[in-house]
């Protein structure tokens, strides 16, 4: 199941299943109960994640221009192959933090 | 009462399902279980992608959301071409007023058709809207 770790205005998210439309609404009320107690930067673990749909993909970016309102950031980790090629494809690349 | 059928035969794959979210992940298990055994070879990644956009749009926009309400799925292999083939009972929608071009990085939706033109050798909808059939050249 997801796990979060807070430190101060950081949390650290690792959904540990996929991004997709069956998961997104629960993803996308936990990263808002985080921003509305003011964490601004949220780093995303995509450890085990294999798939991020359309749906999953608006929640992040839904995310990410919420916490960069707040001077924050929106970080992604333990991207996999396929999923990177999906964020550069749709050059997304540009808009998170993207680790590897 | 919610309907999960699945069919199988020798380079085919065919669902029948009530509109619901959960079922696209089964839908999506079949889908990889179909790629693995038939060795279409084709990106599965790519397959499991677009299979998640169309059936989400018919399982959220698509379908009637009544107690009747049904989606096909199905997958064929022939003649060297994978084809996907998505069908909802609602009233379709304008495909021709959308965009292949990828969206503005800050828009949280529309990426949709690009996720099919990059993912795929080509797509058609009917009509009305309601009936998508993606293609994959295999290799």
């Amino acid at each position: 199941m997801e796990q979060a770790i807070k430190k101060e205005k950081q949390t650290l998210i690792a959904p540990g299943r996929d991004i997709v439309a069956s998961y997104a609404q629960e993803l996308r009320r936990n990263l808002w109960s985080l921003i509305e107690e003011g964490v601004t930067d949220v780093t995303i673990d995509l450890a085990g994640v294999q798939m991020i749909d359309s749906i999953g993909l608006g929640v992040l970016i839904a995310a990410h221009n919420s916490l960069k309102k707040k001077q924050g950031r929106l970080a992604i980790i333990n991207v996999s192959k396929e999923i990177l090629g999906l964020l550069k494809t749709m050059r997304l690349d540009r808009h998170f933090d993207i680790k590897e | 009462m919610d309907v999960y059928e699945v069919t199988k035969a020798p380079g085919r794959l065919d669902m029948f399902l009530s509109p619901k979210l959960r079922y696209i992940d089964r839908a999506g298990e079949e889908t990889e279980r179909f790629l693995e055994e038939s060795g279409a070879g084709v990106s599965a990644f790519g397959v499991l992608l677009i299979m998640r956009e169309a059936l989400t749009n018919a399982v959220l926009y698509g379908s009637r959301h009544e107690e009747d309400s049904r989606v096909r799925y199905s997958l064929s292999l022939g003649a060297g071409t994978l084809t996907m083939e998505v069908e909802d009972d609602g009233d379709g929608f304008d495909w021709k007023s959308r965009t292949a071009e990828v969206p503005d990085i800050t828009a949280d939706s529309g990426r949709g058709i690009a996720i099919m033109t990059l993912y795929s050798s080509g797509f058609q909808y009917n009509e009305k809207g309601n009936r998508l059939a993606v293609f994959w050249q295999c290799e």
